[in-house]
């Protein structure tokens, strides 16, 4: 492997979930540079590349597997679960959510932040709403299973913060220059 | 601690005046990445060194604006095009905006820092 090769290995790698067109586009104009010149470019390929990767932002595919990845982790995050499985750990669940949807704002910004936590919100929410119609329901099959308001006001309030802590963490996150 | 927050203050002002500086030479002739390098290191008197690390996400984010534009271009047959980057109109509407602005500002900071290094 030429030295080329290398250095545009690096500059892919800290283009991580740029899509493929932006990044071949890039390394392209690179590999021009330095036939042309004969030298290849100074400084650190990776973080070109991750700089590169804060102006073409993450590709639509990487955006929408986070989105979608949120609604199943916000669905098992959902409390109400133990009625079904008591020793289920939904509160760490939540706090994988909460990280996945951080994660979301940092590769993709404040919408992919947003879009993400609002996936993870709304199963939240149904499963909330289906919890409270169908409450009679589960005592029957189950050892009246309850649910103080505080749980439910908890339920409400991390649901309603999971889209507002995306948006607000994606414009806020320092990402590498 | 100190020279880290030193460094990260000179990079956030080069990159301020990067762009627009960019822009100013770029409304000159139409460039390419590596000459631009060069290019502007002369037309500054080394006064705005730069590597490809702030050069290309800076002409990144002056395309993803709207206020360059980037051309193919096969200079040498049998070789590769290069890209070569142009100012837009609308990049010419806000080099004009951003050289209203500096040049005053320039100005006043060199009046402000003469005979500093006297004292």
């Amino acid at each position: 492997m030429s030295e080329l090769d290398d250095y545009l290995r690096q500059v892919r790698k800290g283009m991580r979930f740029v899509s493929g067109f932006n990044k071949t586009s890039f390394c392209n104009e690179l590999a021009v540079q330095a036939e042309y010149t004969g030298v290849l470019p100074s400084g650190d390929p990776r973080a070109l590349g991750k700089a590169m990767r804060q102006v073409y932002g993450i590709s639509m595919f990487i955006r929408v597997v986070l989105i979608l990845t949120a609604f199943p982790l916000g669905l098992l995050s959902t409390p109400m679960i133990v009625a079904w499985f008591p020793d289920f750990p939904a509160t760490l669940f939540l706090l994988l959510t909460l990280l996945w949807v951080l994660l979301a704002s940092y590769y993709g910004g404040r919408w992919s932040g947003l879009f993400t936590g609002l996936s993870a919100a709304v199963p939240r929410i149904v499963g909330l709403v289906a919890f409270t119609f169908a409450l009679d329901f589960i005592n029957e099959y189950f050892d009246s299973y309850q649910v103080s308001e505080g749980v439910l006001g908890a339920v409400v309030l991390t649901s309603i913060m999971l889209p507002v802590i995306g948006f607000l963490a994606g414009g806020r996150i320092r990402r590498p220059d | 601690m100190r020279v880290a927050r030193k460094v990260d203050a000179v990079s956030e002002l080069r990159r301020g005046a990067l762009e627009l500086a960019l822009l100013a030479y770029l409304n000159k002739k139409p460039d390419f990445g590596g000459a631009m390098i060069s290019g502007l290191a002369e037309a500054t008197a080394q006064g705005l060194v730069i590597t490809e690390g702030s050069l290309y996400p800076a002409l990144g984010r002056l395309e993803k604006k709207g206020l360059l534009t980037p051309e193919l271009r096969r200079e040498v047959e049998g070789r590769k095009p290069r890209k070569y980057y142009a100012v837009t109109e609308q990049g010419v509407l806000r080099l004009e905006e951003l050289k209203a602005a500096w040049i005053p500002l320039a100005d006043g900071m060199t009046l402000l820092f003469r005979g500093d290094d006297d004292e």
